[in-house]
């Protein structure tokens, strides 16, 4: 049995703690000096691996490099399978997502907690988390959280109000939310946000 | 710390949640490493890596 981008489908072993989903973990880099389009952000994510348990997970994250000892500008992406970490993605097209900017040094700590409380349902939002990203770049790097669906406040709330939590944030910390439709509009991941402060 | 959430009726819980505690306390010191990810040797990290909650 294979999926659609002809890798076998990833199923939990024998004896391991499966996830409510499979996800895949995407790395991307920008290529200096390159005009960034949208098929260049494509070409750029690369699939590094997919899993279906805990077990799995760890494997991959345990030989996986840690954000913060990357270099330049870099992406971990990781979504639910069948979801490309990409704005026009149908799962992703009438979504939104939460960001956290992060002082230089919080990076790896920050990204194992949302990864952690993501894969293990702790946002209690159904189906509506898409995945998340950290993003490396050279003055601070930015936690993402993605959602479906960008105008139900009362989910995007709960995952605030969750992120806050798991991430231990101070309580004067800024977030902002920012729909796809706006990123596409102006073909930018972190500009022109909404800000919110509690 | 902010107050907890309202419960929202309209989200059942998820059959398999794993709070922090459980990822750490299923945590092995030592993992293959998986096929895929030999093909990027740029991220790859051969000697298996704790989580940060456990270094």
């Amino acid at each position: 049995q294979k999926n659609k981008e002809s890798r076998p489908v990833v199923k939990p072993g024998k004896g391991e703690h499966p996830l409510q989903f499979n996800y895949c973990f995407w790395f991307s880099r920008r290529t200096p000096g390159k005009q960034t389009s949208s098929s260049s952000y494509d070409q750029n994510l690369k699939n590094i691996g997919t899993f279906a348990s805990v077990e799995q997970f760890f494997a991959n994250y345990s030989h996986i490099a840690r954000p913060g000892d990357l270099s330049g500008h870099s992406d971990y992406h990781l979504f639910k399978e069948g979801v490309r970490p990409m704005w026009e993605d149908d799962a992703n097209k009438n979504g939104g997502k939460w960001i956290v900017r992060l002082k230089k040094g919080l990076a790896s700590r920050c990204w194992e907690n949302l990864v952690f409380a993501m894969i293990g349902e702790q946002f209690m939002v159904g189906e509506e988390i898409c995945g998340a990203v950290i993003s490396i770049r050279y003055q601070e790097d930015i936690l993402s959280l993605w959602n479906r669906t960008a105008h139900d406040q009362q989910t995007t709330s709960r995952i605030r109000d969750t992120l806050k939590r798991i991430l231990n944030l101070p309580p004067n910390t800024i977030m902002e939310y920012k729909k796809h439709s706006e990123s596409l509009s102006d073909n930018s991941s972190f500009r022109n946000t909404s800000v919110f402060m509690r | 710390t902010p107050p907890p959430s309202p419960s929202y009726p309209k989200y059942k819980l998820a059959d398999y949640r794993y709070g922090r505690e459980e990822f750490l306390a299923l945590f092995q010191p030592e993992y293959e490493i998986p096929e895929e990810l030999l093909q990027y040797p740029s991220i790859l990290v051969e000697k298996s890596q704790k989580p940060m909650a456990l270094i």
